[in-house]
């Protein structure tokens, strides 16, 4: 379905991206921006690279599907998909305004968001009925969760985990952003969830720890997780909070923040500044 | 409304019959014609009698561990991929342990799950764990939930079939093994949203659902042969509740006793209750069931008789209440009353 980007392609996407985050933010004064930021390249990556999507058609029955557990990371998808072409740009301002389509936090009566995921740990025993769907109907698309590292804690996620090992879905890949801050602040510190990789290894995933702004590095994860069999695969993703905005890096109160368009600039600056490039 | 007085068995003092593994049975009949079902289970395969499709359709069955919360949102993924999931364990672990799940990843969604809660009430002997005594009130106010109570055989195998063809999400609360037989299902259907008038009498109307339907029958045998003839109204299905139908019933008669396997708070008695002060319908409504405390490890019968939810005791109230023998039942008899031992002895109704 998609054209085959190139690594400059993506990072000039991840920008773009970005700056659709910027501005949904800037309308609705504020939003989970710091996430978005830890993101955005794991999210260009699964919409541009990994999925098999129909830019024109939202719903193609054979289109992998994305699970956002998360549902706070909403915004960097309706961004992606404004940019693949599967969400109007003009629905920008209305973000998270009132009856607006696009909620705060994701919710599955908006086309694209395929699960409603604001409540945590919920979205990977979703992903594992689907994958299990597919594989009784012998489809061909997969499944992708995207999942943050605060729903670690939640005991829901390692019952899954437990029984998407058991039923060996192959067809299910987990992606964990692991950007160290949550609520209360950093993770380690409210309450440890490391060592990460061996936890999953442990349950019987296959796993793979990436550094998460590293097309590098994402790509190949992505490739190579399409091939494993027999198991489940887990994608720990290591990324920064606030990822290139100087402001957003500096402490972990970031977990919700105020927006306005002069941040956006000043942001957009900063990050434009090394020509997209945020490792 | 539906009239079935003519599909009521007669039974007389005699027990009803029983049949087993209605559920169970019904399940594997029905999804090999509906290919779209599948069966999770949670380390409760054989207890919620699934154990048979286990073995008959086994590409359809998923053991899920003893992980209620994940097994409630896979069934919602396995929705959302085209299948009819049906979720089974006991009634306390499919509404009271995974509620988020249930609420966020199925009612809103609006998903086709069905959730099949099993040992309803205080139909189990173990504990506080076990017994289901607010199960009816979550669920009912969950939006877009269907909620169906069941304790009778022939409905118990319409209700199976019933709730696969419904489409969205449904929460089936059933008793598991051995089930009364009182009604001839082939002059009946089991419909959403509909009532059944069992019994057709003048002064006092019995409401009822699921397990206390054969207690009201008995019920109705004790008071008639103290001349008394009482109407029964039979409501299986909980939300939707056929508001119309019972407005009409509490307009005909003096008095309205509902009858709950289940906290007083919340169930079916509540319902009925909404229905008729909505409509400004001012029949006094007297609610018999779990008294507002949890259960203990005990026999039915014991259990039932310390909630005053017997057949003596629900016609002794409805005999004082309709020859005027009885004592004020304005008191409150809640256990943290002081009068509790008044209601608890007579084992009535009162406020809550």
């Amino acid at each position: 379905m998609q054209t085959v980007l190139t690594l400059g392609d993506l990072k000039q996407k991840t920008t773009q991206v970005i700056e659709n985050v910027f501005r949904m933010a800037e309308s609705a004064g504020g939003g989970y921006v710091a996430q978005s930021l830890s993101s955005a390249e794991v999210v260009t990556a699964l919409y541009f690279h990994a999925m098999k999507l129909d830019p024109l058609n939202v719903n193609w029955e054979g289109r992998d599907r994305l699970l956002l557990s998360v549902g706070h990371y909403a915004v960097v998808l309706y961004a992606a998909m404004m940019e693949l072409g599967q969400m109007d740009k003009s629905l920008i301002p209305s973000y998270s305004g009132d009856g607006s389509q696009l909620e705060m936090i994701g919710c599955e009566f908006t086309p694209g968001i395929e699960i409603t995921g604001g409540s945590l740990g919920q979205g990977l025993s979703r992903g594992i009925g689907l994958a299990l769907a597919g594989k009784l109907a012998k489809a061909p698309w997969r499944v992708y969760v995207l999942m943050s590292d605060g729903e670690m804690q939640e005991g829901q996620t390692w019952e899954a985990a437990m029984v998407a090992a058991h039923h060996q879905l192959d067809n299910l890949t987990l992606i964990v952003d692991v950007n160290g801050v949550q609520a209360d602040g950093y993770t380690q510190d409210v309450s440890n969830i490391e060592p990460l990789g061996d936890k999953w290894k442990a349950f019987g995933w296959d796993v793979a720890e990436i550094n998460g702004h590293r097309f590098e590095e994402i790509l190949p994860a992505f490739d190579r997780a399409a091939q494993v069999q027999g198991k489940p695969q887990a994608i720990i993703s290591r990324t920064q909070m606030g990822n290139g905005v100087s402001s957003l890096m500096e402490h972990a109160d970031v977990h919700y923040v105020k927006w306005n368009a002069d941040m956006s600039n000043k942001a957009l600056e900063q990050i434009k500044g090394k020509g997209g490039d945020r490792r | 409304m539906i009239n079935i007085t003519s599909a009521v068995l007669d039974y007389g003092t005699k027990p009803p019959l029983a049949k087993m593994k209605i559920y169970g049975e019904t399940l594997v009949s029905v999804a090999r014609e509906k290919k779209e079902i599948v069966c999770l289970c949670a380390d409760l395969t054989k207890q919620t009698e699934v154990d048979a499709f286990r073995s008959e359709l086994p590409e359809r069955f998923f053991s899920m561990g003893m992980a209620e919360q994940n097994m409630v949102g896979v069934a919602a993924g396995m929705a959302q991929g085209g299948y009819i999931p049906f979720v089974n364990s006991f009634s306390v672990f499919l509404t009271r342990r995974p509620y988020d799940q249930v609420a966020m990843s199925i009612a809103y969604p609006k998903l086709n799950v069905k959730l099949v809660g099993m040992m309803p009430g205080l139909s189990s002997p173990g504990g506080a764990s076990h017994q289901a005594i607010d199960d009816l009130a979550i669920m009912r106010s969950t939006p877009n939930m269907v909620v169906i109570d069941i304790g009778e055989a022939s409905e118990a195998a319409m209700a199976v079939q019933m709730v696969a063809e419904h489409e969205g999400p449904v929460y089936l609360r059933l008793k598991r093994g051995e089930l009364p037989l009182l009604f001839d299902s082939t002059k009946y259907k089991l419909k959403i949203g509909e009532s059944y008038l069992l019994k057709e009498g003048s002064g006092a109307g019995i409401i009822t659902s699921g397990l206390m339907t054969e207690k009201a029958l008995k019920a109705h045998q004790l008071l008639s042969e103290r001349g008394l003839n009482v109407s029964i109204l039979h409501v299986p299905s909980i939300k939707p509740i056929d508001s119309d139908g019972i407005r009409f019933f509490a307009k005909q008669h003096k008095f309205i006793f509902t009858l709950d396997n289940h906290n007083v708070i919340g169930g079916l008695g509540s319902a009925v209750m909404e229905a008729l002060s909505e409509k400004g319908i001012a029949t006094p409504v007297v609610r018999f069931g779990v008294k507002d405390i949890y259960g203990q490890a005990a026999s039915p019968s014991f259990l039932y008789r310390k909630h005053g939810m017997e057949p003596d005791q629900i016609a002794e109230a409805i005999h004082y209440h309709l020859t005027g023998q009885q004592e004020d039942m304005s008191y409150a008899n809640s256990p943290n009353s002081n009068k509790q031992t008044v209601g608890e002895n007579k084992g009535w109704g009162g406020s809550f």
